[in-house]
This record gives C-alpha cells, structure tokens and sequence, in this order.
C-alpha cells in the first residue's frame, strides 16, 4: 500500500463504518486513478478539496443522506429539530429586541422609563450603526420562518448573517475594552446561537428534501415573543418599583436568574424535557429518537450559559443569585441526561444503509 | 436535478462507468469547468441511485484495485430525457431573445 493511499484511507475513516464497507475499496480505486504518478510518491498527500468533499460526504451519510442508515436518518431528524427549536427560541427572542428597539427609537412608548439609550443624534453615523445592530436581530426571524416554509437555504444564509453581526457587534465593543473574563462570558453566551446555526447547516443538506409546515408554525413564536415582550415589560416596571423598596431585592432574587435569554431557553428547555418524559411514558406512540435527542443536545449550551453567571461573591443576594443558578443547572443535566438516554434507546439499531450499489 | 447530476447521467448515457471514469468524463463534458471530486461523486451516485436512476453494472479487478461500474436505468434515461429537453427548451428561449434584441439594434 504507497503512502498516498494510506493517507486517503485514513480520511475516508470519517465516514460511517456501514459506508466504508460498501464504498470504501471503490472510492481509494478512483482517488488512485485520478492521482496519477503521484499515487507512487510517498510525499503526496490528499489535496484538501478531496478531504473536504469527504468531510461533506461524511456528514450527510452520518445525517440521513441518501440511501443513510435508520440510525442515520434518525440523528439527521433530531440534528434538523435541534435547529428548528434553536432558532424558534431565537425568533421569539428577537421579536423581543425589536419590540423593545421601537420603543427605544421612539416608535411607541415603553411602559417603563428606560433612561437615555445611547443611540447617536437623529440622521448621524451613531444611530445608523445603532439602527442596523438592532435590526441584525431580524435574521433570526428571517432564518426561522424561512426554514419553516421549506427554504433552508435563505435560513442558513440568515443565520450566518446573523451570526456575523452578533460576532461584529461584541469584536467592537470588546475591543474598546479588551477582558478576558468578559470574552470567555460572551463566547459560552454565544453557543446558544452557534450551536442551532451548526445544526441548520449540518443538518439540512442536499439529500433532504424541503418540507414546509404550516404558516401558524412560522408565527408561533412571534406571537410568543409578542406576549414575551409584554411580560418583560411588566416585570421591568415591577422591578423598578421594587427597587425603591426598602425589601428589595426580596423575592427578586429568586426570579432574576430566570430572565436573561438562558434562564428563559432553560425554563422553557425543563417544561419541554417534562412534558417530553410524560408523553414517552403514557403515549408510546409518541416516543421517538428525535426529539428527546434535540431536547438534550440544546440543554448543553444552555446548561453552559447558565454555569457562566454563577458570581464569586459571598453577599446574600449573591447567594441566592448562585443558588438558583445551581438549581437551573443540576435541573437542565438531569433533564438533558435522562432525554439522551431515552434518545439513545429509541434509536433503531444496528448501522446497516440500504445504500443501492447492487 | 443539479448540474452535477445532469453530468453524471448524461456520462453513463452512452456505455457503464467507473467511479474515476465518470468524474474524468463529466470533465470532459463541461469543458473542464466541472471537475467531481471524489466524495462529491459518491454523494451525488448516492443520490442517484436512491432515486434508481443510475444502478451498478458490474465490479471488476483493476491493477488489483476494485473498480465498480455504473450504468443509467431506464428510469434515468427517462429523467435525463426530460431534463435535456427542458434545457433545450431554455436555451431555444434565450437565444430566441437574444436575436429579437439584436435585430432591433439594441446592444
């Protein structure tokens, strides 16, 4: 065996072991044809184009691709329904941000008193820059109800728009100034984003055919979002007025780690992992691989963003702070735990394609 | 159908292939502007074949290498027919348009 063919054999390694059986020996045949003299030179190496359509290869065999196992298929589902709840969640928390950026640029008035928003002068540099990070978060609602309408492809260019202008918009602002504690924060924030945005560009590829649901299922989440940023709103004002309290922060404390993006994707994480566990034990014809597989793949970055807001601090309020935050986190990997083990049971077995090479 | 399965059907219209053969001859088909890697032909033979439009022909020893050789069934003849004739009927269209325009002097 020369050198060249090793090496390929060793980057066919990422494929399935179902697909090696079958393809393998044919595939080094054609890559050996194609190179040439250089099959024989023990310093040529596979170019990275090859890798890379290897790579791609790979990951459609490993997500239902054509002809793909059962098994295949199944983490393809649950890979694809990561990146639907994913950027559900972010529709209906970028319904929020737009709500409140009206408010904000004086289009309707918020019901609490929101202080002077560095926005820049009318018609300057400042409020145009400030007008576009606003809106950057329309992406995600662009990406979520164009996935749902069966256009993954304008879903995963506004995901990755989006994407770049949440990444752009911290690089700015951190550079002013530069910690590495706010760095590491903002980079375990951002796998709730990341994470969902891997998901839709793995998990949609071309051997999936476009489905498109409904038009209710593209506004739900809006339509959460609207009564999200309606709630937000009245807790805002309630905790404005608590904070002249002399109790303050009272009960606060308790609710305070639930109301950032994380706290609200954990609660709503733990209500969909229960309701989950419920329907699995008294409906059986509701258990599938997918969505306890999906559930549990989105508890770990939530689980991570939640970790990042414990404080070092010894004060009561901290304490309590922590102590909810503990709570949401032994809760998410319980929850996530049980689902992946639910998950990896109701995965068909065996990793057997039905590949068509006879 | 993509471009590069119109290729790949196109290069098995007339005799069976192998894996190399049909990346050599969808090359040769585009005029070199196509050029399959290996990976991308397995993904797109996959995909053909999952839709039964291309089938295996035979497997022979090559240079004590395996070399598998496709063929089109006649589904993917009949696939390959329709989607030859509507990028007939496209290319009739343009370049009937592009001579009313050009007749009528604009540039």
């Amino acid at each position: 065996m020369s050198a060249l063919e090793d090496r390929y054999r060793r980057v066919l390694r990422l494929l399935p072991a179902s697909y090696r059986a079958e393809r393998e020996e044919e595939m080094v045949s054609a890559f050996l044809d194609g190179a040439g003299s250089a099959a024989d030179d023990d310093d040529a190496w596979p170019r990275w184009s090859e890798i890379a359509s290897v790579a791609a290869l790979a990951l459609r065999a490993r997500l239902g691709g054509a002809g793909a196992a059962p098994r295949s298929l199944a983490w393809g589902r649950a890979v694809r329904l990561t990146a639907l709840i994913g950027l559900a969640f972010q529709a209906m928390m970028s319904s929020v941000y737009l709500a409140q950026a009206l408010g904000v640029y004086g289009v309707f008035t918020l019901p609490y008193a929101n202080g002077e928003m560095p926005i820049g002068e009318p018609a300057s540099a400042e409020r145009a820059w400030h007008l576009i990070r606003d809106l950057a978060s329309a992406l995600w609602i662009v990406s979520y109800v164009a996935l749902v309408r069966g256009r993954p492809r304008v879903a995963k260019i506004a995901a990755t728009l989006g994407l770049t202008a949440y990444v752009a918009d911290f690089v700015l602002s951190w550079t002013g100034v530069p910690e590495m504690s706010v760095l590491a924060h903002w980079v375990i924030q951002s796998l709730m984003l990341v994470v969902p945005t891997l998901a839709l560009l793995a998990g949609f590829h071309r051997d999936v055919p476009a489905h498109r649901h409904s038009g209710r299922a593209a506004v739900l989440p809006l339509i959460a979002g609207a009564a999200l940023f309606l709630i937000m709103a009245g807790l805002t004002w309630a905790v404005v007025a608590a904070n002249r309290s002399p109790q303050w922060p009272g009960m606060w404390a308790w609710v305070w780690p639930w109301l950032p993006p994380s706290g609200l994707f954990c609660l709503a994480l733990l209500v969909a992992c229960a309701g989950y566990v419920v329907a699995h034990l008294s409906a059986p014809r509701w258990r599938s691989p997918a969505v306890p597989l999906a559930l549990a793949i989105l508890t770990v970055p939530v689980m991570l963003s939640r970790l990042s807001y414990l404080n070092p601090g010894s004060d009561q309020l901290t304490e309590t702070l922590n102590a909810v935050t503990v709570a949401q986190v032994v809760a998410l990997l319980l929850s996530g735990v049980t689902l992946a083990v639910i998950g990896a049971r109701a995965l068909p077995a065996g990793d057997t394609a039905s590949r068509a090479v006879s | 159908m993509t471009e590069q399965a119109f290729l790949v059907l196109t290069a098995l219209a007339d005799e069976s292939r192998h894996g190399y053969g049909i990346a050599q001859e969808v090359e040769r088909l585009s005029g070199g502007r196509v050029q399959l890697k290996i990976g991308t032909l397995y993904g797109v033979l996959d995909r053909l074949a999952a839709d039964e439009l291309v089938t295996l022909d035979r497997e022979e020893a090559h240079q004590g290498r395996l070399r598998r050789y496709y063929r089109l069934t006649d589904r993917g003849a009949r696939a390959l027919e329709a989607e030859a004739v509507r990028l007939a009927e496209n290319a009739r269209y343009a370049t009937e348009r592009l001579r009313a325009r050009h007749a009528g002097g604009t540039a």
